[in-house]
């Protein structure tokens, strides 16, 4: 569960920054950006506290 | 920059106050690169950005600028703070107690409470703008003192206290969503720059072959220099430098990060501080910075720094979030140390009590925008009020015993008040003060001689009160 929580967390992390490469190589709207940033966001938030904390008390 | 903010969310603050460090507690390196890396990408740092364009920096100025100052930033941590915090492995107030006395540090910790109630209330500031893109209100101008308008009160008002609450009752949930949120906040300020760049790429029709485009492209729209906006001081490379140096000076040769780093295992770990100079202030300044000058391109006439619209612009909701996140989570740490500074001061009071009148104060603060608008000088003033103390216990720690004079005076003599120190402290505030007004020199450079000063001061004035000392 930790294992897959973590990467989840990563990928929306990578998600977060992916739209904004491909706005600046033309490859994509500013709507679908925030949309996208937005999405990941929520990820990011949800899954993070699934490990993050446990890797600290480790 | 944290901003300025003081110590970290994630420092334990309540263990070894008046002990040296364990070799149980001490920490790796990736504690603090992950702790720095959080604490310097504030939601002030959305702020600093727009008002290095307002100050009409050029484009090698900046990029340079931010490098040489950064990097000294990192050398100052890493020479002067660390390898005392490491060796004393003492919190920042323990250390000057033992130098100054139990008076001088309370009136030190006064001066740090109000410095990061100002502090704060900027963080506070920066929040409201994105209350103020969801309900429509007018915002503070780029030179507006007060406050503006009836919205703007209630947000900043809404805003502090629910801050100041969750200071006082809730300050480790906070610390810990500020931990979830530090990579997740530079990654959103790194999208602010690119999606920043796109629309200048759009609206200039500019079409990038080569990295020779990307430059003139800098320097042609992006940071022309020239005149700087009006009530704003021109920038130059200098500035920058200087800035990127002594934006976080109460911490490093301040000594404010001794009780951060006196849990570090070597001193060498002072380098980590590099994640939270260039991955916070670089990228974050830069970013922020690219953003404001695109607003500025579109609409010369609106030369208001508000970070909210600005982050709704490039990232929508998201970039909003980023904003309230980065502001809270920054402002939550330095109301609780403020409490903490004004604890001291009134140590009968409950520290919840205290940090919830602190988040109070910070709210008020918050309402007047110009903490905000002027955090260029309000950061330099903050690291030069400081800075002397800084000064202060690295002579006493490296040199006072070279020159055979007594470290830790007001412990070994029982005294509550080195007078020395003092001294030290308010002459250089009061010849720095006569430097800038007189116009030898600027704010932003005057903390350079002023440590000096400070340093050569305590000196002299320790040899002849020790001398004189019974």
């Amino acid at each position: 569960m930790r294992t897959l929580a973590q990467v989840v967390s990563w990928l929306a992390l990578a998600g977060t920054l992916a739209p904004s490469l491909f706005y600046l190589a033309g490859g994509t709207t500013l709507a679908a950006v925030k949309t996208w940033m937005l999405v990941c966001t929520v990820v990011w938030f949800v899954t993070v506290p699934f490990w993050m904390d446990r890797a600290e008390k480790d | 920059m944290a901003e300025a903010p003081p110590s970290s969310a994630a420092e334990p603050v309540n263990e070894y106050e008046r002990e040296p460090v364990p070799e149980k507690a001490r920490l790796g390196f990736k504690s603090f690169i992950g702790q720095y890396a959080g604490e310097h990408t504030a939601g002030t740092e959305l702020m600093i950005g727009p008002l290095f364009v307002a100050s009409g920096v050029a484009a090698f100025d900046l990029l340079a600028g931010l490098l040489v100052g950064n990097l000294l930033a990192v050398l100052s941590w890493t020479l002067l703070t660390a390898p005392i915090a490491t060796r004393a492995r003492l919190t920042l107030y323990f250390q000057l107690e033992k130098i100054c006395g139990r008076k001088l540090v309370t009136l030190y910790n006064l001066a740090n409470g109000v410095m990061f109630c100002f502090l704060a209330g900027s963080m506070v500031t920066v929040s409201a703008t994105a209350v103020g893109v969801w309900f429509h209100f007018p915002m503070p101008g780029l030179n507006d003192f007060f406050p503006n308008s009836i919205g703007w009160v209630i947000a900043v008002l809404a805003v502090g206290v629910m801050v100041a609450i969750v200071a006082a009752y809730g300050y480790n949930i906070v610390a810990r969503i500020a931990n979830y949120a530090a990579p997740w906040m530079t990654i959103v300020f790194i999208a602010f720059g690119l999606v920043g760049l796109r629309e200048f790429l759009n609206a200039t029709q500019t079409t990038l072959n080569s990295g020779a485009d990307l430059w003139r492209l800098c320097e042609t729209a992006i940071w022309k220099g020239g005149t700087p906006l009006p009530g704003q001081v021109k920038f130059t490379f200098w500035h920058v430098t200087f800035f990127a140096w002594f934006c976080n000076m109460a911490m490093h040769i301040g000594m404010s990060d001794l009780s951060v780093f006196r849990y570090a295992r070597k001193s060498w770990y002072g380098v980590a501080t590099a994640s939270g100079m260039f991955l916070g202030h670089y990228v974050a300044w830069v970013a922020a910075s690219i953003l404001y000058a695109l607003q500025l391109l579109r609409t010369p006439g609106n030369t208001d720094v508000l970070p909210g619209p600005l982050a709704d612009g490039a990232a929508g909701v998201a970039g909003l979030i980023c904003v309230i996140v980065a502001g809270w989570t920054t402002a939550n740490p330095t109301i609780y140390r403020a409490g903490l500074a004004f604890q001291a001061v009134f140590p009968r009071s409950s520290r919840y009590k205290v940090t919830l009148v602190t988040g109070l104060i910070v709210a008020v603060f918050g309402m007047f925008p110009a903490v905000a608008m002027k955090l260029l000088d309000f950061v330099a003033l903050y690291g030069l009020i400081l800075m002397p103390m800084g000064a202060v216990i690295f002579v006493d720690f490296f040199l006072f015993p070279k020159l055979g004079l007594t470290s830790f005076y007001a412990e070994r003599t029982g005294g509550s008040f080195n007078v020395a120190a003092a001294i030290a402290w308010f002459a250089t505030l009061g010849i720095a003060t006569w430097l800038v007004q007189a116009g030898y020199t600027q704010i932003y450079f005057v903390s350079l001689p002023g440590w000096f000063i400070a340093a050569g001061l305590y000196v002299i004035v320790s040899k002849l009160h020790q001398r004189l000392a019974p």
